[in-house]
């Protein structure tokens, strides 16, 4: 992030049921038709499994469920986008499902909003800013890394409906 | 059938040391107390299979009787071993040239004695 | 053979009275031959009975003697009245030498010395061995160059090259050579001649020609060259040992060579030619063939990568042959198998390196702890030769480490404290190391004071680790060591006892699939062994199905395999099965990892070891044996404990690698917490 010329970044989006959201394109490595899927006996439920993508495992996660959404069910347009996350000092890469790739966008500091700090559905530290499209189209900048480490992504209420 | 040894040696000590070892590990055994004494075996009708003889003997010593028994038609074949002490070498040579197939260095210890006896006993 | 004791005193009490009349005699009559020679000849009797007999005062002194009356024998010396002299007095001394206390009579040891001095002054330096073994009994050992080639022939005339090779190793140590080119091809070979030959590098105390003695016999019929190299040891001498390796190239040495290095060893190592020999070494080592070379761990790595997916394509070629059924594929395939499966040993064997270099760091920290400690410790290895794979080796490193600085702080007491206890001051460390089927076992050792069990117990009723009412095994209660912030040390010191380390050791363990075992007795010591695999990246193991997914489960764990009828597993009381006569435990997989679907009538029952018993797991069926290149699933899975990994079979599908021993500790600790 240091590399910043103008202050802009590019950011790739993503669609999650109703809702866009967008990482740094930096994070994400590439893009994958959907594989089969390889569950994990007794792992959590979000951990769809892992696949095999020329040669190499990769574990897959239903970012949908992550998010306290339904379960992805998947369509022609399910890819799976590979980001490469730091867990615990190492890079590690993970592939998140999601319902459709968006586009690719740049941003410049002043074009991102703060998250919103009341009565947001996700943890405040997930979001690092926010973004209105040309299409009045609200998206969430995440910050990826803490997407795929932390225990929980929603505010403690949601979680309780969830079980 | 066993195997017969002749024993040659002044010292009643050692003699009876290497008897009571070679009766133990089944061979027959006769006992000779100097080259004098042993030549009465070598007389055609005692089978020998093997000669230890010491080389330092009053009367008749080793040499002589190694000698003797290359000497002898019957036993000129018989495997003869004997016994010395350290490095004596010109005795060894000298007993060499008399005849002798090899030796044994005193001190011995029963199992060192029996692998002799096995280099030259097939 | 005390009774052949007996009668040698007997023997050697008439030997001496003879020798006294003889030299009585000999008084009068200086001259006469016979007397001279039976002197000698008793002399010679008592020296080699002596020896014989373990009288070894007597055959000392005798030998001596010996010496003398060889030279008057040999017409070299005179008789005087000194020498009749030093006789009689001999003649008293042998006679209180055939006493039981002879040995450590004082008045006894102290005539024996006066009386060999005055023996050596009259030789007066002429009979210089006889002076040397008296100054300096301990002789030194010598190296000698030895070729032994007997004529082909040698055989004919009775002679037994074995037994000859036999007496040359009774000599000293020997570093023995067999060389075997000049065999001939098999219809050439003729099976009562000798082909061999053989090189000797001899270090040994006797002289030259105890050596060509050996050869005495034999002399005509064979090539025979003993040749000194040096006065003192070779083959005690790495350096030596390793240019005496790279000369060897299984044909005759050049000993001229091996004069040379010998001479440049010998050449005071430390002081003076330190830089020569280093010098020598690097040329040797230049000048011969290079037998090892240095490469980045990086390439190693890729190198396996490209190992593992050449053995996964492999698995893709062979569905694939089977599917076609061609003849000539088949072949082609059968081929690529075999050397993929060399390419795949060859590139394991790369990657495991010696522990020894890890036990090098861990004298260094002994040394350096233990007088930090004021403790003094031994710190003894075994097995470092024992290899493993290179990225394990450093994984262990720090377990290793954490473990050798609790035996020095915890384990070893204190210099007092042992002598108190009756032990030896120096404490012992050990560390062994050895294979053992496809894992390596390395062993920490100590003969400190052990894990006291009632004052772990104790502590970990008060930090609430257990109930305070609980009754623990002396198993269980080690067990307790592996609990998070568990320390039992008194005081916290610099080094441990901070409460962290053996839970964080025993999870690096079974991170890499390993285990950990602590075997203690209090004031014996502490014995901590680790477990590791081999290697981390393949696994032999046997592909299941579940509902038409696959499994992998390691040969190494599994013990054996059953059918069986659904309906009788369905039917035992709390899944313990009767199987040939032992009451198994097994559990329902498909349940206990929730799959979908439903067992047939027919199911595979696999009996995989776990601790001492055997544990059955239910399956639907067996595809075959199957060897998994194993992926790790990545940090996300982590926690996962019960999976060690996952494999990519030919077809590009994708296999779980179950590790048993984890799954069923897992299942059980469920079972426990159900019944409480």
């Amino acid at each position: 992030m240091e590399e910043i010329i103008k202050n802009t970044e590019t950011y790739l989006t993503f669609r999650l049921g109703d809702e866009v959201f967008a990482a740094n394109i930096k994070k994400a490595i590439n893009i994958i038709e959907m594989l089969e899927i390889t569950e994990v006996p007794r792992s959590p439920e979000y951990m769809r499994g892992i696949v095999n993508v020329r040669g190499s495992v990769l574990p897959v996660i239903d970012t949908k469920m992550k998010f306290g959404m339904p379960p992805t069910e998947i369509t022609k347009n399910t890819v799976i986008v590979t980001f490469a996350i730091e867990i615990e000092g190492e890079e590690t890469h993970v592939g998140a499902m999601v319902d459709e790739p968006g586009s690719v966008i740049e941003l410049s500091e002043n074009q991102i909003s703060p998250p919103p700090n009341i009565g947001a559905k996700y943890k405040s530290e997930l979001i690092v800013g926010t973004y209105k499209d040309e299409n009045e189209q609200f998206i969430m900048i995440l910050d990826i890394d803490k997407v795929f480490t932390l225990d929980e992504l929603l505010e403690i209420e949601v979680k309780v409906k969830q079980e | 059938m066993a195997k017969t040894i002749l024993i040659v040696d002044d010292s009643e000590s050692i003699r009876e040391v290497v008897h009571f070892t070679l009766e133990n590990a089944g061979y027959d055994v006769l006992v000779g107390i100097d080259g004098k004494d042993a030549l009465k075996f070598f007389d055609g009708t005692n089978h020998i299979d093997l000669l230890i003889t010491d080389l330092y003997m009053p009367n008749m010593d080793g040499i002589e009787l190694i000698r003797a028994v290359r000497a002898n038609e019957d036993y000129k074949r018989i495997p003869i071993l004997f016994l010395t002490t350290e490095s004596q070498r010109e005795k060894k040579l000298e007993a060499k040239d008399a005849g002798a197939t090899g030796w044994i260095i005193k001190p011995f210890v029963p199992a060192k004695l029996l692998s002799a006896l096995n280099k030259v006993l097939r | 053979m005390d009774e052949f004791r007996k009668k040698f005193i007997e023997e050697a009490t008439d030997l001496i009275n003879a020798l006294e009349s003889a030299v009585l005699v000999l008084e009068g009559n200086s001259q006469n031959e016979e007397l001279i020679n039976e002197v000698f000849r008793i002399m010679h009797s008592l020296k080699g009975g002596g020896a014989m007999f373990g009288f070894v005062m007597i055959s000392d002194f005798t030998h001596n003697l010996e010496n003398i009356y060889d030279e008057i024998r040999n017409g070299k010396k005179k008789i005087t009245k000194e020498l009749l002299d030093i006789t009689f007095n001999s003649v008293d001394h042998l006679r209180s030498l055939i006493k039981p206390d002879a040995e450590t009579n004082s008045d006894t040891l102290q005539k024996q010395k006066s009386l060999i001095a005055e023996i050596v002054s009259y030789i007066g330096g002429v009979q210089k061995s006889v002076v040397e073994n008296i100054t300096n009994k301990e002789t030194a050992n010598s190296s000698y160059y030895i070729l032994f080639k007997p004529h082909v022939d040698i055989f004919d005339n009775g002679t037994n090259p074995l037994f000859l090779i036999d007496d040359v190793f009774e000599l000293g140590e020997v570093k023995r050579f067999i060389r075997t080119q000049d065999i001939p091809e098999l219809g050439r070979f003729e099976y009562d001649k000798c082909y061999v030959y053989w090189e000797f590098i001899l270090q040994t105390e006797e002289d030259i020609s105890e050596i060509t003695d050996v050869f005495m016999f034999v002399e005509d019929d064979c090539e025979l060259e003993v040749v000194k190299l040096y006065d003192g040891e070779l083959l005690s001498n790495d350096k030596f040992l390793t240019l005496l390796e790279s000369l060897d190239n299984n044909s005759r040495f050049d000993v001229e060579e091996i004069k040379t290095i010998a001479s440049d060893l010998s050449a005071k190592p430390q002081e003076r030619d330190v830089q020569a020999v280093k010098n020598k070494i690097n040329k040797f080592s230049k000048e011969s063939e290079i037998t090892s070379i240095r490469i980045a761990t990086e390439k190693i790595d890729t190198y396996m990568n490209l190992v593992s997916e050449l053995v996964t394509s492999l698995a893709g070629l062979k569905l694939l042959t089977e599917k076609i059924k061609d003849e000539s594929l088949t072949q082609i395939t059968e081929n690529i198998e075999n050397i993929t499966e060399q390419i795949r040993d060859n590139a394991l064997s790369i990657t495991l390196i010696p522990i020894e270099n890890t036990v090098i760091r861990f004298r260094r920290l002994i040394r350096d702890l233990s007088a930090d400690f004021n403790k003094n410790i031994e710190f003894t290895t075994e097995g470092t030769e024992t290899t493993i794979d290179k990225t394990l080796l450093q994984i262990i490193t720090d377990p290793l480490m954490h473990i050798i600085r609790n035996s020095i702080d915890h384990g070893i007491e204190s210099v007092e404290e042992r002598i108190k206890n009756g032990k030896s001051a120096k404490g012992q460390i050990k560390l062994r190391a050895y294979h053992s089927g496809s894992n390596v076992h390395i062993e920490v050792e100590d003969d400190g004071k052990g894990l006291d069990i009632n004052k772990i117990i104790t502590k970990a009723k008060e930090k609430d680790l257990i109930s305070k009412e609980a009754v623990l095994s002396k198993e269980d209660a080690v067990k307790l060591i592996f609990q998070p912030g568990f320390s039992t040390a008194d005081h916290v010191t610099g080094v441990s006892g901070r409460g962290v380390g053996m839970d964080v050791l025993r999870r690096k363990m079974f991170d890499v699939r390993g285990d950990i075992f602590v075997d203690t007795e209090i004031n014996k010591g502490t014995k901590i062994t680790l477990k590791v695999p081999l290697t981390l990246s393949i696994v032999d193991g046997l592909l299941v199905t579940l509902s038409n997914k696959l499994y992998i489960i390691p040969l190494t764990s599994i013990a054996r395999i059953k059918e069986l009828k659904y309906e009788f597993l369905k039917n035992t009381k709390r899944n313990i099965a009767e199987i040939d006569g032992s009451q198994i435990p097994f559990y329902f997989l498909r349940e206990e990892l929730d799959i979908d679907g439903d067992y047939e009538d027919e199911v595979k029952f696999i009996m995989v070891k776990y601790q001492s018993n055997y544990v059955g797991l239910v399956f639907d069926a067996i595809i075959g044996e199957y060897q998994a290149v194993l992926k790790p699933l990545g940090k996300l899975y982590k926690k996962h404990e019960i999976i060690s990994g996952a494999s990519i079979l030919g077809d590009g599908t994708v296999a779980l690698v179950l590790d048993t021993n984890k799954l069923i500790q897992r299942f059980s600790d469920e079972i426990t917490i159900v019944n409480n």
